[in-house]
């Protein structure tokens, strides 16, 4: 059985205290994967820049949702280090504070975790527009995944969902695995402000691929809600 | 060099990085890096619990001024 944890990335910003737009990312997660993944969450809080607001935004969060740990943090890719440094399981759920996930995502974590595991993926992520060649997905390649990929023996082969390939390793919503970070890929993650020194920075390695969820042209499974300002 | 806490941490924190990248072997160094890390955790604690300009102080956690 693999496992799995969720991280929530939050700082505070213009619409601090409010947690409007944390909240509504908690609840559709927990919408489309199930209310099981609160028991494993943790928040990771990056007072800036909106430092004067940032102990109000501290309580509201700890007094909608009490259980789960924050920790803090200096910036996006100090807390994103943190929590591979800090997991305690195969894989971690990253997502910044500011998604929403949509009824396009048909598969629950268990199956995306098999698929993950099964071919090897270390990156998985939820797209924000259509599978299409856009933005830094400069090339996809559509990939077929089965039920009985860890026994070739067993036929007919089932096809379980499709993904996609991509050399775009984006700090979009994603499950990471654990080892394969904590082994190579963080060492290409540098410390530096707000939500820089993650994806510019492991994709100029050049040779990471991220999968993203669904085939070509499948619509887009996550929206941005943009927590930066709106109230 | 001229900095302000902030850019200090994140400073602090990146080479904390590094040494963990390097990976870690020497006591002094784990314990430095740990300490840096500890530090700069402190400060962005601080930072949270900072209202109106006063540092709050867990000794005075129910009867703030």
């Amino acid at each position: 059985m693999n496992t799995i944890s969720l991280n929530i990335f939050t700082n505070a910003t213009e619409s601090a205290p409010n947690t409007a737009v944390i909240s509504r990312t908690l609840e559709s997660i927990m919408i489309m994967f199930g209310p099981d993944i609160y028991d494993r969450l943790t928040f990771y809080l990056d007072p800036h820049p909106g430092i004067d607001k940032a102990r109000d935004y501290y309580e509201n969060i700890k007094k909608h949702y009490p259980l789960p740990e924050i920790k803090y943090c200096q910036s996006l890719s100090d807390g994103y280090l943190k929590s591979i440094r800090d997991a305690r399981t195969d894989y971690i759920f990253q997502c910044e504070h500011d998604w929403e996930f949509l009824p396009t995502i048909k598969h629950s974590l268990d199956d995306i975790l098999y698929v993950m595991k099964t071919r090897g993926l270390y990156h998985f992520r939820f797209n924000k527009r259509e599978n299409k060649v856009a933005g830094w997905d400069t090339k996809l390649e559509e990939r077929l995944s089965f039920a009985n990929d860890n026994d070739a023996n067993i036929l007919p082969m089932k096809i379980f969902f499709s993904y996609c390939l991509t050399p775009n390793v984006s700090n979009n919503p994603h499950i990471i695995d654990v080892k394969k970070y904590r082994d190579e890929i963080a060492q290409h993650i540098i410390v530096r402000p707000g939500s820089l020194g993650i994806e510019r920075e492991i994709n100029a390695a050049g040779k990471y691929q991220s999968a993203i969820y669904g085939p070509l042209g499948y619509p887009a499974t996550v929206r941005h809600l943009d927590g930066r300002g709106k109230k | 060099m001229n900095m302000d806490i902030h850019s200090a941490c994140l400073y602090l924190k990146s080479i904390a990085n590094m040494n963990r990248i390097a990976g870690l072997t020497d006591p002094a160094i784990i314990a430095l890096t740990t300490a840096m890390e500890t530090v700069c955790d402190y400060v962005a604690k601080s930072e949270i619990e900072k209202r109106d300009g006063v540092i709050y102080h867990p000794s005075t956690a129910g009867g703030e001024q």
